[in-house]
């Protein structure tokens, strides 16, 4: 679990870590919210809540969606949005005392042209500043995503100066991640040896000037003694609904080898089709303990802040069924509860966060449901048979509550 | 053709495997082996040939594999049967001819083999007018190494067409990754990035490696990936638009299942091209 839960108001924001709007519909309902917010306020899993949205149901919910939250019990309240919504000082105002106390804005250029090319979107620029400067008038928090690409790699220091300057309190430098494998977006993938000692140089500028600095997607061994900058976690989604196309995919070849492998993503997809597997570039650092076979395929949450929170909840997710399994062990990304047949079948259930491009057999509101690891005499059918209930069970019980990071 | 508790779940390898997800409401692997033959018209000319191997072997004993010609777009197949009459002077051989005899001679004149463990044959759309398929392959394995090497045989030839190390690609990299360097087909020294083209990182999370080495090219075969990864084969290849169409529609009942998908490659001019690739499934 993340301290940090996403929800999606509608699929039109931009994303930090891409500089182009690419939603594809998904939205959570102000009432399915607000319902998880009161029983929040009793029991809080969560510190910050983000809303994300750019379309009409932020115009006409999110205020409601932010007193909601203020009501359940979150300290942080974050709105990623596009900046243009936040150009008017009254905007900006009626924002902040609703409640909202931190602000996420993208600034990928130093220039109308540099920026407004990378966003698609004439004039984004000139809105971005004018609202860091509003932004600047409000005692908030104004983290500042910079893509970092082919065409602004070059501009890098101008960009985090003028960042600075803007008074951003917190700069996130994102590997460029294409949406699609497209000819066009390949062209924007910054070869790692270009990328790393122009990140390297933008974390030290950052620290010097006392702002705090994130470095997202970059391999963790090449940024050596600098890889406490790095941040490959992601929020929990409510109702596991996130904006945007699927989560890019990672890999590195020497997973297995690699002690960071736990906590690094590799290399992004389109990466390896761009610039290969980077082999000879990146440094493993020995293993000091087995490797466990793990699907990679998609986005890990930082598995090393792994903690067990709850397990009362997990449990009681179950319901009837509790007394059918033998505990529950809790990741960041899954919930694993060993079940075992009469016939001695033995299997594990497992929960992780809900994905509708990797459909399980059930899905609950926030979850994929699926089951592993068979050892045993009992056919599949039998084995759905058996589980089928339990699955039920979960289905009905999942009011959004809890949640798992996607990996 | 629906899945059922009855049905094994094979690898190319003809390793057995769990179904990814539960049964209820999937289909059998094989209805893409029917449909790839309908879609090149050649369903009338092979559907009782294989059903008569089927009656005869088994259901879930055989493994087929459906190629695609990245030049032609022409399709071409392959069957592989495991040798479980290894006693036998013929193995498995005798049945499979006894099965395909209203139809094909298969290796005509060839009446001596040494022990095997795998029998391939393959065929494409011109193969059912002439009558017959000269060449079996032949997978032979010394026990205990993870290395197959493949013979093409006729009754009066038998040329090595490829050398296989099978491993799992993570676990086993430190073996996996020089064996595929040590290429007459692409020189990776001098272009680092193009092992990027041919470790495809969408598939490279698959349970099996193949590591192949060919006469014409070099092969990767990526065993144990799911159907979204096969659906991205189908699209990183541009397999004829009926096939990605017909996959798509079964995609979400075909999820317990898992594939190999085969690509062939070489280094033309700098690039890697890939002359044919596929992927196979049990029946
Ligand atoms: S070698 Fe690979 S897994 Fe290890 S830190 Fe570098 S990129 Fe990450």
């Amino acid at each position: 679990m993340s301290d940090d839960l996403l929800v999606t108001i509608d699929s039109e924001a931009p994303l930090p870590g891409r500089p182009r709007a690419d939603g594809r519909p998904a939205a959570v309902e102000l009432s399915r919210f607000a319902a998880f917010a009161q029983h929040h306020a009793q029991a809080p899993t969560h510190a910050r809540v983000i809303f994300c949205g750019d379309g009409p149901a932020l115009e006409q919910h999110g205020f409601e969606f932010v007193m909601a939250a203020q009501a359940g019990g979150f300290t942080r309240i974050r709105l990623d949005t596009s900046a243009r919504r936040l150009t008017e000082a009254a905007q900006v105002r009626a924002v902040v005392m609703a409640g909202v106390n931190e602000f996420s804005v993208g600034l990928h250029g130093d220039t109308p042209a540099l920026h407004d090319a990378l966003t698609g979107r004439a004039g984004d620029f000139a809105d971005v500043t004018t609202c860091l400067s509003r932004l600047a008038k409000h005692d908030v928090r104004v983290l500042v995503d910079v893509v970092v690409t082919t065409t602004n790699l070059e501009a890098l220091p101008r960009i985090v100066a003028l960042a600075i300057a803007e008074g951003a309190q917190r700069i996130a430098l994102w590997s460029y991640l294409a949406d699609r494998d497209s000819p066009e977006a390949r062209a924007l993938i910054v070869s790692l040896e270009a990328l790393i000692p122009a990140v390297k140089r933008a974390i030290a500028q950052c620290r010097a000037a006392g702002v705090q600095v994130v470095v997202r997607h970059v391999p963790a061994c090449l940024l050596a003694e600098m890889s406490d900058a790095l941040d490959n976690g992601s929020a929990d989604a409510f109702e596991g609904i996130r904006p945007g196309r699927p989560l890019p995919r990672f890999n590195c070849l020497h997973e297995a080898k690699c002690g960071h492998a736990e906590a690094c993503l590799g290399l992004h997809h389109a990466y390896v089709n761009t610039h290969g597997w980077e082999l000879e570039r990146l440094q493993p650092s020995p293993r000091t303990q087995p490797w466990r076979e793990r699907d990679r395929s998609v986005e890990l949450g930082a598995g090393a802040n792994a903690t067990p929170r709850g397990h009362a909840a997990w449990l009681e997710l179950l319901g009837e069924h509790a007394s059918l399994v033998a505990g529950v062990s809790l990741t960041r990304t899954e919930a694993r509860y060993p079940m075992q047949m009469p016939d001695q079948t033995r299997f594990v259930l497992v929960l992780t966060a809900r994905d509708d491009d990797a459909r399980t057999f059930t899905q609950s509101r926030s979850f994929n449901l699926a089951y592993t690891d068979v050892e045993g005499p009992a056919a599949e059918l039998a084995i759905a048979e058996f589980v089928g209930p339990v699955l039920a069970t979960i289905a009905a019980n999942d009011d959004g509550a809890l949640s798992l990071n996607p990996r | 053709m629906p899945a059922s508790n009855r049905d094994r779940h094979l690898n190319v390898g003809f390793e057995a495997y769990r179904p990814v997800r539960p049964l209820a409401d999937k289909v059998r692997g094989e209805n893409l082996l029917w449909h790839s033959l309908l879609h090149a018209g050649q369903l009338d000319a092979w559907d009782d040939p294989l059903h008569a191997i089927q009656r005869r072997l088994g259901v879930d004993r055989s493994i087929w594999g459906v190629f695609v010609d990245l030049q032609t777009s022409e399709l071409a197949w392959e069957l592989r049967l495991l040798n479980d009459q290894p006693g036998a002077p013929l193995g498995v051989l005798d049945p499979l001819r006894a099965a395909l005899r209203p139809w094909l001679e298969l290796a005509p004149g060839l009446d001596a083999l040494g022990p095997y463990a795998v029998l391939g044959l393959r065929f494409d759309p011109s193969t059912m007018a002439t009558g017959r398929i000269e060449a079996i392959e032949l997978h032979e394995r010394e026990p205990g190494s993870p290395t197959t090497s493949v013979y093409r045989v006729t009754s009066t030839t038998r040329e090595l067409v490829s050398s296989e190390l099978l491993r799992e690609p993570k676990r086993h990299i430190n073996e996996v990754l020089p064996a595929i360097k040590t290429s007459e087909f692409v020189n990776f020294t001098a272009q680092p990035r193009l092992l990027g083209r041919v470790m495809i990182p969408e598939l490279f999370a698959c349970r099996r490696l193949h590591v192949a080495k060919r006469p014409t090219c070099d092969s990767l075969c990526f065993s144990g990936v799911n159907v979204e990864q096969l659906a991205f084969t189908y699209k990183r290849f541009d397999y004829p638009a009926p096939m990605l169409e017909f996959l798509t529609a079964n995609q979400a009942a075909l999820e317990h299942l898992l594939f190999d998908v085969a690509i062939e490659y070489r280094e033309v001019e700098g690039r890697v091209t890939y002359p044919k690739t596929g992927y196979y499934g049990s029946f």
